[in-house]
């Protein structure tokens, strides 16, 4: 989430797009609730009362529980303020999005120029940046107000403060034209002047205004690349009609920065053309957010998907403010921390790519001195100092990539992560800048791995190949919870070892092995047992008590990974980092001694996880001192904090035992100052035991934090009233609780778009990453590696045409750069899905599958079986999920309540379709896809493999939950614990997002059988 | 003590069925084996109607705490000191059994009734059974507003934990969620299902408190006419701004268990049918009505 969960009490329009917090959020409808009903939440004299209640808009292919929340009929509001349920055809919101975008500027271009909302859109467009900006490299700072318009003569004024909008695409579509910045006076010269150490490259350059005629700026070439999606097209690729496009177009119009804080028809700007009105208690107060989900991601474009609601909230002004952004409603309380803690195959820790850049040439595990000094190479691409180029700040012996003086957090926080986990960073840091020092972080840094794992679906074709021989499931489900079973439990079937941890037996571990395999399942402590800090949605850490003891054998995780260490210490699995620590002269602590195991475990993980000795006691042998931390006190603002440091003497108030004294010991790594070693920078500050610690990130008024671990802080005051309560856990980065709010959000922490490449982008760069000298920050571009759209050059029949670029020879789409539409995978609108129409989603490496081309995945129309599309799969197959379980089921399934409330799986059906099908309401019914034609039978795919076998239920006339020609499944089932039923993902197709490799779960081909 | 109440906001429900697990968890009964859908017999609150295609709105059926109630009226055993097992209390608005004196071999009517039952005007909540999974007691049970635990009354049953309230004291006083100022002691206990609920769609406050709130038109309560869409109006309320409410009049466990008992009791014993007046006021014509509707929109299976 760009904003949080109690902002969302501040907006004044709820968009829920592809997401339905009612079942599968159901925390978040509170929150819902208070932005909807102010005065039901909130008693006489609060002066939330005061905002406007908040329309409620429901974009999804299914009318879900969130949509019967709506109240489509409320007399009491104008039409165009009451809540509505928009349906659309699954896969098609990018074409809804850019259909959006084209109503919403050609309205606004309609409206007489001195309408205030027109105003306040393209002031937000062409807003200016006041003051300096910042730089790096040997010149330190530029005056904002010279950076301008090359093509313009220059000094056109100001670099851009919220947006991208005005800057200037090259002919070829590929990125920003680009110049030079002369940093003491701002002046943009020519790419022919030549570099010096004053000059910044790479600079983007910038019209006037953002609708300069004739420009090829940002803004107008997205009106172009939308071009294509007038009303008609949208409403006959959406399914919806074209009075529901406008319908929420002029909502969101309404709901725009633009249209916030007018007042007697007149814009309220101050005397730097800000709106006066940033306060969302104030009645006049206007924003929308979106909150999506799933239904929004799991596409073969969600990348794609995502960046179109970027786009459609940054034309309106809505990032970076109250009741605004773009909010991920994530399914668990700490998908937010798993992502952050680099759990994804591309990522290490804190969302630093995985290093690749190897020590030497391709030689790791260094036993003799490098020289290539690839650690300073690797920290060189993330947020920090530039190391190279013409700007670069660096001297000639490469030292300041590794002088801590020099670095940022996230180049701090790597620097870190290299000492502490491999080395000993007391010693390693200690060195003097020199050679030694260079060699010893560079050693160190060869202990890290180097390269991308495999994403999940390659996975599980490597254990059926057999290149992978073992694998250890870490309370996931994957045989339920990954498309196309018949791929995934023939890797399964086929490892050697097979590693469960879980707190039931669940169907991965009861998959069917070959013979001679080996598989274990290893009990879990569930989240009630273990201590530990939870990061969620809102980007909030907050702690979590050890509430009761594990039950009968089972064991923290925590635990668990220390006695895998030690099992593997004793195996030998660390004698390579011995080898290097020896050949660099890289000691250890010498409190390591006195202890068992070698002195890589002992270095590594006794000494900085509370000394957990690894055989026999277990945790509860293990304590350490905390702070006293009431938690029942803290939860009122009238009560006074019971804090006292931890030096008191009262030694049992502090004492933390067991899984709280460890993870107390990981949550101070990695969440202090990364200027103390601190390892993950996003996180730095959340605990802090520094002389500033009380007054450290958090604003004047609420009288300091009461303890070190802000995980632990139940602060409830909210002393602006505006929802930000800043006291209660920490949110990254450094606890700001709106992201990109550039200042405007009162009370926050302030958070600048600083330079001209950290403003919001609707434009993103497809080159590969280069190094941007004039930016501090962000110096990567922002790049999607899939390229939407099919070849179309000269194609006239090809709506891409329309937003072609430059002369017919160099034509090309900008669908990629701006987010264009392409057909799900298994499309019913072949016509559409045509090469010469709207296409498919493609990788752009020439490979025009995003399916393994292992003969796998079978699909629909594009098998060996010809082209029996539209009689053989003519329905959309949709999965679903229900509040009563939760995600591949393990816990919920194993719940007598839970399984009460919702025993079976079931089938949703369009009435329409009923009738054309002969299907009749509770008949048991039979879903089959591509993936599971035939496979009855088949020995690795017990009990439901050939299809999805539930009763159907089916919307009556005036109330349908599905559209027709969809079919909506839940897929929490499988044929496990106490509850069985039929796997969805046995039909779903493993088509992936060519960015993240998230599957199409929310699409693909059906047809439905009587059984 | 004030009579406290429920007031239950359709519009904000979702069915997440929060507050029944809440309920169970609280009394620690028993999962049923059939679904929610097929209710069962200790099944003190429910949020049902609804098939899982068809959407809102979503009501909780459960005990409407009547003033003065015709069942704690019509309950013929008493202690030694002359209380009856099943009261209502004036102090609190809670219609509340003690399982001490509740014995239900000993209550039931001429026709084999119990009394409890037979007058319930609501269609039946109370039921006869095991309150709890492992209670060596069987007797009546029902929604009693979480009285008798945290020292709201006389301790029930001992043998459960007190009720963990989530309200939040300020300077050890307890406001009224709806108007600031109020100080209302009985919000200590308030009930599980209504701290469960994700949605605030309940709310727990003194039943003149939640009168004064909903008579409010800027509350947006009343309709056209002059009425208030509200319904129930003892110590468990349903309001609306978005659906106009009929009370929730037949327990759905009188659905899933009773009424198909009635056909076979219409061609039995004439005496046991005098059962039936009770039934055909508490709910028999919303479950016919109901049935009827859906006969019409070609409904005809289970519930999904």
């Amino acid at each position: 989430m760009t904003n949080h969960w109690a902002d969302i009490a501040n907006t004044t329009l709820v968009l829920a797009w592809g997401a339905n917090p009612a079942e599968n959020h159901p925390a978040c409808i509170a929150h819902v609730g208070r932005a909807r009903f102010p005065k039901d939440f909130f008693p006489v004299g609060d002066t939330r009362r005061n905002k406007k209640p908040a329309q409620l808009i429901v974009v999804d292919p299914r009318k879900t529980r969130t949509a019967s929340l709506c109240n489509e009929l409320d007399t009491s509001k104008d039409v165009g303020e009451r809540d509505r349920y928009i349906r659309i055809r699954p896969g098609t919101d990018i074409a809804l999005s850019n259909g959006l975008v084209r109503y919403m500027i050609e309205t606004l271009e309609l409206r007489p120029e001195s309408d205030p909302v027109r105003v306040g859109f393209f002031r937000h467009l062409d807003q200016r940046g006041t003051g300096t900006f910042w730089t790096d490299g040997n010149a330190t700072t530029a005056a904002a107000t010279a950076a301008g318009n090359v093509s313009a003569g220059g000094a056109a004024g100001g670099n851009s403060k919220y947006t991208d909008a005005r800057f200037l695409i090259n002919d070829d579509g590929t990125d920003y034209k680009r110049g030079r910045v002369i940093a003491s006076s701002g002046d943009i010269v020519p790419d022919t002047t030549p570099k010096d150490a004053t000059t910044l490259s790479d600079f983007p350059l910038k019209a006037a205004t953002c609708n300069a005629v004739g420009e090829p700026t940002v803004f107008n070439k997205l009106k172009e690349h939308v071009a294509p999606y007038t009303l008609p097209v949208v409403a006959d690729i959406c399914g919806c009609t074209p009075e529901e496009i406008t319908f929420l177009g002029d909502a969101l119009i309404a709901h725009s920065k633009g249209a916030s804080g007018i007042i007697a028809g007149a814009p309220g700007v101050d005397a730097n053309g800000l709106p006066i009105v940033k306060d969302a208690r104030d009645a006049s107060f206007r924003a929308a957010t979106i909150l999506y989900a799933m239904g929004i991601t799991q596409h073969t474009c969600g990348a794609q998907s995502i960046k179109s609601f970027a786009v459609l909230q940054t034309l309106l002004g809505n990032m970076g403010r109250q009741g605004g952004g773009i909010n991920a409603l994530r399914g668990i309380h700490n998908v937010q921390g798993s992502t952050d803690m680099g759990l994804l195959f591309g990522n290490i820790p804190a969302y630093s790519g995985n290093p690749t850049l190897q020590v030497d040439g391709g030689r790791d595990k260094r036993v003799t001195p490098s020289t290539n000094n690839a650690f300073g190479k690797y920290v060189d691409a993330l947020w920090g100092l530039p190391l190279s180029g013409s700007g670069r700040k660096q001297d000639g012996s490469y030292d300041d990539a590794y002088n801590t003086d020099q670095m940022q957090l996230q180049q701090r926080g790597f620097y870190n992560m290299t000492l502490k986990w491999f080395g000993n960073y007391t010693y390693v840091n200690g060195l003097p800048l020199g050679v030694t020092k260079r060699a010893a972080v560079d050693a160190l840094y060869s202990l890290w791995p180097k390269g991308n794992g495999h994403d999940h679906v390659t996975m599980f074709r490597d254990m059926a190949s057999g290149l992978t021989k073992a694998a250890v499931v870490w309370g996931q489900n994957p045989a339920v919870t990954e498309p196309n079973q018949g791929a995934v439990r023939a890797g399964l079937y086929n490892l050697d070892t097979l590693v469960c941890t879980d707190i039931f037996e669940n169907e991965t571990h009861a998959v069917k092995r070959k013979p001679g395999s080996l598989t274990y399942l290893i009990p879990a402590a569930a989240t009630c047992e273990k201590a530990g800090s939870a990061t969620n949605s809102g980007r909030t850490l907050q702690w979590r008590y050890e509430a009761v003891k594990p039950a009968g054998n089972s064991k923290d995780d925590n635990e668990l990974l220390l006695r895998f260490a030690k099992a593997l210490d004793v195996a030998g699995a660390f004698s390579h980092i011995k080898d290097v620590w020896d050949a660099n002269g890289i000691t250890y602590d010498a409190n390591v001694l006195t202890n068992d195991g070698t002195p890589v475990y002992k270095q590594l993980f006794q000494l900085p996880y509370g000394g957990y000795i690894g055989s026999g006691n277990g945790f509860n042998a293990v304590a350490g001192p905390g702070e006293l931390v009431n938690v029942r006190s803290l939860v009122s603002a009238a009560v006074t904090y019971n804090i006292v440091a931890p030096t008191e003497t009262d030694a049992a108030k502090f004492n933390l035992k067991g899984s709280e004294w460890v993870a107390e010991c990981v949550y101070r790594e990695f969440t202090s100052p990364v200027a103390v070693g601190g390892t993950m920078w996003i996180y730095t500050g959340a605990y802090n035991d520094t002389a500033t610690w009380a007054a450290d990130n958090i604003p004047a008024g609420y009288g300091g934090w009461k303890v070190m671990n802000r995980a632990k802080s139940r602060d409830r005051q909210d002393p602006a009233g505006q929802f930000m309560s800043h006291g209660w856990g920490y949110s990254w980065l450094v606890n700001r609780r709106v992201f990109y709010n550039n200042g405007d959000v009162p009370g926050d922490v302030g958070d600048f778009f600083m330079t001209a490449d950290s403003v919001s982008r609707l434009f993103v760069s497809s080159l590969p990453p280069a190094l941007l000298n004039y930016s501090r920050w962000y110096r990567t571009y922002h790049k999607l590696v899939d390229k939407p759209s099919p070849v179309v050059a000269g194609n006239s029949a090809s709506p891409h045409y329309a937003v072609m670029l430059g002369s017919p020879s160099t034509l090309k789409s900008l669908s990629g750069k701006f987010p264009g539409h392409t057909e799900p995978y298994e499309t019913p609108r072949q016509d559409l899905s045509a090469d010469t129409k709207w296409g498919r989603n493609t990788k752009g490496t020439g490979k025009w599958d995003l399916v393994k081309d292992d003969g796998k995945t079978k699909v629909a129309g594009r098998g060996s079986d010809g082209d029996p599309l539209a009689s053989k799969y003519p329905l959309v197959l949709t999965t679903i999920r229900c509040v009563e379980h939760f995600q591949g089921g393990p816990i919920t399934r194993n719940n007598p309540w839970n399984v009460e409330l919702e025993p079976v799986p079931w089938i949703e059906l369009n009435s329409a379709d009923a009738r054309k099908y002969g299907v009749r309401d509770g008949d048991q019914v039979r879903i089959v896809t591509a993936r599971t034609e035939g496979v009855g039978g088949n020995s690795q795919m017990p009990d439901y493999g050939d299809g999805f076998k539930a009763r159907v239920g089916i919307g009556v006339q005036t109330n349908q939950r599905v559209g027709a020609g969809v079919v909506a499944i839940p897929w929490h089932w499988g044929e496990k614990g106490l509850s069985t039923g039929s796997r969805a993902n046995d039909l779903c197709i493993d088509a992936g997002d060519a960015n993240t490799v998230i599957p199409e779960y929310k699409a693909c081909l059906c047809r439905i059988e009587k059984m | 003590m004030t009579v406290m109440a429920i007031l239950h906001d359709v519009d904000k429900c979702m069915r997440c069925n929060g507050c029944v697990v809440a309920c169970k968890r609280e009394w620690n009964l028993r999962a049923g084996t059939n679904g929610v859908h097929n209710v069962s017999a200790d099944q003190r609150m429910t949020i049902k109607s609804q098939k899982r295609v068809d959407m809102g709105p979503f009501v909780r059926f459960s005990c409407w705490h009547c003033k003065d109630a015709p069942c704690a009226r019509a309950c013929p055993i008493k202690d030694e000191n002359g209380k009856r097992a099943l009261t209502w209390n004036p102090n609190t608005g809670a219609v509340a059994v003690d399982p001490k004196i509740c014995n239900t071999t000993k209550c039931k009517d001429d026709f084999g009734q119990y009394p409890c039952q037979v007058n319930c005007q609501r269609g039946g909540y109370p039921k006869i059974g095991k309150p709890y999974e492992g209670s060596e007691w069987f007797g009546m049970n029902k929604c009693i507003l979480c009285a008798g635990r945290a020292g709201a009354e006389e301790d029930l049953d001992k043998s459960l934990p007190p009720l963990q309230t989530r309200q939040v004291a300020v300077n050890g006083k307890f406001y009224s969620p709806l108007f600031p100022t109020v100080e209302v002691p009985g919000l200590a206990h308030e009930p599980a299902c209504v701290s469960t609920c994700p949605a605030k769609a309940m709310k727990w406050d003194t039943r003149a408190n939640i009168a004064a709130y909903l008579t409010d038109p800027a509350n947006g309560y009343k309709l056209a006419d002059g009425t208030l869409n509200v319904v129930g109006g003892d110590s468990v309320m349903w309001a609306s701004r978005k659906t106009l409410l009929a009370p929730p009049k037949a327990d759905p466990f009188i659905e899933d268990h009773v009424a198909p008992m009635i056909s076979g009791m219409l061609t039995g014993s004439l005496a046991k049918a005098a059962i039936l007046p009770t039934l055909v006021v508490g709910g028999l014509m919303a479950i016919s009505s109901r049935r009827a509707k859906n006969e019409v929109n070609a409904v005809t299976g289970g519930e999904v």
